[in-house]
């Protein structure tokens, strides 16, 4: 489903280019869990949003269900986006003027759902994550555990083909984490690929396959 | 879908109350001070279009080689059977001005006599009122018939005390006492008081024909309304029939008039009625009152401000915005184009607007009276609404709703989701410039307000010391009597007036004259000249005053050279022996000195009829007659000791109110039937300066306006710097940092664009108040150190305003705890 083939992306500072990942190439298949390892600053989050389509590779090719990604503008990157990835953020970035309901509503207004359809797509998520008694909750009344739960929902209520998790556990007590983890197999199982970046061994056991970066390059 | 996006729009102003707040009280003030200019300039601009036959009126007007009249002859009005396509002739005479009282016929002669002097008549035909738009309350005009009149519902009221009940005032009559023989009208037709903004005035209208009767003509054979009778004291206007070419009707009066009366070579236009008020354009060669300008410039203020207004909401929203990106990016993450992101926040400005707007209404209601009452007119919202160019106005306000409110919206989702995920979006440099750009320009505009505020101040200060080069305190000017009845015993009452007045203890000194300072002259007139003169210098213009002999010492004027006239130099009738001259006649007739002048004789028509040559007994040092703004005029002065259309009296300061009454009953006894009006001679001369005043009032007004909004943005800009420093500001205070260091620290930034402004607003100011100061022959000098002084002290304020603005923000940032500011971040 996601193929990239000698990825580089840097950054020019004046004649001098700083390369953050350097020819990466890479296949994930439609319904694995793959996890993204290593130091701080190897590259993870950039090699993450250039697969979500959030940002642009400088060289090589990126295919997302064989459609040639790096060849598409931005508005076009935006369509597929759209359509088929969620994401999840470490630092949750709920949206604080919306209650639960509201947050995990809007990704389906910009897909312009029907309202009865919404309807029931939202209170069937909520059941789900068992957090109806939250539901016209805002944000700051909830715990950090609770939002990142909202987050997740918030991503898969689209029901995307992938959703890529960004250290999603990175604010949580070890506790929440596995409860998080837990869903992510879950959903999973369902049939949505799952690509999390993490520093934490333990939860880049639930994945199925794990991805090693230092400084930029990919480690087999 | 449109509810849910009004909640959250809600929810998002409500949540940046801070923001919100300033947002809409800045929009508000620039709202309020946009529809006070706008219906100042509308009633202007809307001047005569509630005639419903606006575009078929004309006044006719003459334009000669030396310049333009709008009066014509009944000779020339009679060419009506010549000419095809006229509708109506409305046709004024107004000098008319004279003693009005009603007397109650009632036998027993209880009701006292009620009597006013009325200024704003004229004497009129019917057409009147069948061109122009006029409202009857009760009966209507018969006015082709002598001895009727038509009155004004306020006329009514003066007096006839009728109240609602105007049917009652038709059939009475009214005695009018003016240069005419006295004459009676009655009343046929009441009708509404004419509009603020009409042209045309007038509380009465007397039936023109009444002084076709030589009778009531008196010995005016002038006003005689006779086809042969060349003398232009009318004021005539074309109503046409439709479909008829102005222009070309204007010709062919134009050619008939030349062949009637060849020597004239006047050639005559139609004025149309609108245009009477603002002119046609700025340099329109026919008489008008020059309104333009005024709307001109109340439209450019106006939409200054609001412009000034809307660069707030922007400079707030986009500093602020920063905090809304992290949102944006978000949005955008989870499947938010462009387009769904932008009507969100086109609905917040909407929502803003909506409620500056109710804001501005308000304040509007609220304070009409009070700009009213600064501007000395009676204006409402109303006139906004009116007429078009109240329309393009709020199309204005729209369009600026509009464009903003986009700029922001782009601006704000412009945002790359990216820059937010990696979390470093507290600070960007996007549209910082355009921000610093935009505070310059609210500053600038401050500044020349500030500065021009000042010098309308210091003008107004200098034209009230300056030294007038005559004494008006404790100077009482009286009206003279209009009605005289010439009592063979013991002469004219109002001389005999006069005499009483000279005995009374507190009275020091009594002159009568036709006219005084602060007010007027007689008349002007040509063909003065000396007897070696050369014939074009019977072109010069002289302004000529009759008075009598004490006028000179009663205002206390200095004589250059020689002295007053006698009682005896005034030789009957329009001859005289000597004269009076200031320095500019002098200076006009070509003497080099004033000693040179006196002695000397002038003559005026035939110099060998007895009285047209007059000998120069004196020259008075020049003297401010009329206000600063005109230069001293070259004026001879004529003696005349029967001149008793003022009485000017010199009176002691104590007991002003008991002498006064002492006064009216004098006037009343010896000058029965006339009005008694007294005023004191410097707030005669002082109303010459209302204008200005208001004008300066207005600036006042204005200039803390554009002040207080560019504050309100300052105020803002400094919070959203503070938060966005808070950071380094912590770790400086840790370091050791006082708060007066932060403080500096903060403001330093701002106060450099003020710097910046006032660069870019000293020049701009100085040229426009030049331009302003033009219109004063004696003025302040901007060029000097005063000058210099009012652009520094508008810089100053604005800089110690800004400054205050900016501190009372960084204070608050500077002395919060520096370790907590550590942690959240
Ligand atoms: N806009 C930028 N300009 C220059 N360098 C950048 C920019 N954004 C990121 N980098 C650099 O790219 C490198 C990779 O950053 P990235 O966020 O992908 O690392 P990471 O592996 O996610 O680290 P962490 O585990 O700390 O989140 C870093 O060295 C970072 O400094
Ligand atoms: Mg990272």
């Amino acid at each position: 489903m996601i193929s990239l083939r000698n990825l580089s992306k840097y950054y020019s500072a004046g004649a001098l280019k700083t390369y953050v990942l350097r020819n990466i190439t890479l296949e994930i298949n439609e319904g694995e869990f793959v996890s993204i390892m290593g130091p701080s600053g190897s590259g993870k989050s950039t090699l993450l949003h250039i697969m979500g389509m959030l940002d642009e590779a400088s060289e090589g090719e990126y295919l997302f269900l064989d459609k040639p990604v790096h060849k598409f503008s931005e508005k076009q990157r935006s369509e597929l986006h759209k359509d088929h990835i969620g994401f999840v953020f470490q630092s949750y970035h709920l949206i604080d003027e919306l209650t639960v309901y509201e947050n995990i509503e809007t990704p389906l207004l910009y897909q312009s759902v029907k309202k009865d359809e919404r309807k029931s797509m939202v209170a069937d998520i909520l059941d789900r994550f068992n957090i109806v008694a939250k539901k016209d909750l805002f944000p700051h009344q909830l715990s950090g555990g609770q939002q990142q739960l909202v987050g997740i929902a918030r991503a898969v209520i689209s029901r995307p083909k992938v959703i890529f998790a960004d250290e999603p556990t990175g604010n949580l007590n070890s506790a929440q984490g596995k409860e998080i983890m837990e869903l992510f197999t879950l959903l999973n199982k369902q049939g949505t690929t799952i690509v999390q970046v993490t520093h934490s061994e333990s939860n880049a056991e639930y994945g199925g396959r794990i991805i090693s970066l230092l400084d930029g390059w990919l480690q087999s | 879908m449109l509810t849910n996006h009004l909640k959250i729009a809600f929810r998002a102003l409500w949540r940046r109350k801070f923001t919100t707040g300033l947002n809409v009280i800045g929009l508000a003030l620039g709202m309020t001070a946009f529809f006070f200019l706008m219906e100042f300039a509308s009633f202007h601009a809307g001047f005569d279009s509630f005639q419903a036959n606006a575009d078929r009126l004309f006044r006719i007007v003459g334009t000669t080689p030396e310049g333009s009249q709008d009066n014509v002859s009944p000779m020339m009005l009679a060419m009506r059977s010549q000419v095809h396509g006229i509708e109506a002739i409305p046709t004024f005479m107004t000098s008319a001005s004279g003693i009005v009282t009603y007397k109650p016929d009632n036998a027993s002669g209880a009701s006292q006599a009620v009597t006013f002097k009325e200024e704003d008549v004229a004497y009129s035909n019917n057409d009147v009122f069948k061109a122009f738009t006029f409202q009857f309350l009760a009966g209507n005009a018969d006015l082709d018939k002598p001895n009727t009149m038509v009155i004004t519902a306020s006329a009514a009221q003066k007096y006839f005390a009728c109240g609602e009940n105007y049917q009652r005032v038709i059939g009475k009559r009214l005695l009018v006492a003016n240069q005419f023989a006295p004459t009676e009208y009655a009343v046929t037709g009441v009708v509404r008081n004419l509009p603020e903004n009409s042209h045309l005035r007038g509380t009465m209208f007397f039936s023109l024909q009444t002084l076709a009767n030589p009778t009531n003509l008196g010995d005016n054979s002038w006003a005689r309304l006779v086809p042969d009778n060349g003398s232009a004291f009318l004021t005539g206007y074309l109503l046409l029939r439709d479909g008829t070419q102005a222009s070309s009707l204007a010709k062919q009066i134009s050619e008939l008039s030349k062949k009637v009366d060849p020597s004239a070579n006047i050639t005559w236009h139609l004025q149309p009625i609108r245009t009477i008020h603002t002119g046609n354009g700025f340099s329109d060669p026919l008489p008008n009152a020059a309104a333009l300008k005024y709307v001109v410039i109340a439209v450019s203020i106006a939409l200054f401000v609001l412009s000034l207004a809307w660069i707030n909401y922007i400079n707030l929203s986009t500093a602020f915005g920063l905090s809304r990106a992290r949102e944006i990016g978000v949005r955008k993450t989870i499947g938010a184009t462009r387009g769904h992101l932008v009507v969100p926040h086109l609905l917040e400005c909407a929502m803003l607007s909506v409620a500056a707007l109710l804001l501005a209404l308000t304040s509007v209601e609220l304070l009409q009276s009070y700009f009213n009452s600064l501007l000395g007119a009676e204006l409402h919202l109303g006139y906004v609404f009116q007429y078009g160019i109240g329309a393009y106005g709020i199309g204005a306000m729209l369009l600026g709703a509009i464009l903003s409110g986009s700029y922001v919206a782009l601006v704000l989702t412009g945002v790359k989701p990216i820059i937010v995920l990696r979390g470093n979006f507290t600070r960007s440099a996007n549209g910082r410039f355009v921000r610093k750009t935009l505070v310059i320009v609210q500053f600038a505009v401050s500044i020349a307000f500030i500065a021009g505020t000042l010098i309308i101040l210091r003008q107004l200060d200098f034209m009230s010391h300056r030294d007038l080069g005559m004494n008006l305190e404790q100077l009482l000017v009286i009206d003279g009597p209009q009605i005289v009845e010439n009592n063979s015993l013991s002469g004219n009452p109002a001389l005999v007036f006069k005499q009483e007045v000279e005995r009374l203890p507190f009275v020091k000194q009594v002159s009568g004259s036709q006219n005084i300072p602060g007010q007027g002259y007689n008349f002007s007139a040509q063909g003065i000249m000396r007897p070696s003169g050369h014939s074009d210098d019977a072109k010069q213009s002289y302004k000529i005053l009759q008075a009598d002999e004490n006028y000179f010492n009663t205002y206390q004027m200095t004589f250059d050279q020689g002295k007053g006239f006698q009682k005896s130099d005034n030789l009957g009738g329009f001859k005289f022996r000597s004269v009076v001259l200031n320095e500019a006649s002098v200076t006009q007739l070509g003497f080099k000195s004033s000693s040179d002048a006196v002695g000397q004789f002038i003559q005026w028509g035939n110099p060998s009829e007895k009285g047209q040559r007059w000998q120069i007994c004196g020259v008075v040092k020049n003297y401010h007659h009329k206000s600063l703004h005109d230069a001293i005029e070259p004026i001879i002065f004529l003696p005349s000791a029967a001149a008793t259309g003022y009485f000017s009296l010199r009176v002691t300061i104590e007991n002003v109110q008991a002498n006064m009454a002492v006064l009216e009953a004098l006037y009343k006894k010896i000058l029965p039937g006339n009005p008694f009006t007294a005023r004191f001679a410097d707030d005669i001369f002082q109303k010459q300066y209302e204008n200005d005043v208001r004008i300066g009032n207005l600036f006042a007004v204005f200039s803390i306006m554009a002040i207080v909004i560019a504050c309100l943005g300052l105020f803002g800009l400094t919070a959203f710097a503070a938060e966005s420093r808070r950071k380094e500001i912590g770790v400086r205070k840790v370091l050791g940092a006082t708060d007066a260091s932060i403080i500096a620290l903060l403001s330093t930034e701002f106060l450099k664009l003020v710097a910046i402004a006032f660069v870019i607003a000293c020049p701009t100011a100085f040229w426009l108040m030049s331009v302003w100061l033009e219109d004063f022959a004696y003025h302040v000098e901007l060029r000097s150190g005063f000058g210099v002084l009012v652009f520094i002290s508008s810089g100053i304020i604005a800089a110690l305003i800004a400054f205050i603005t900016i501190a009372a923000q960084a204070r608050k940032t500077a002395q919060a705890n520096a370790i907590e500011s550590l942690r959240y971040e």
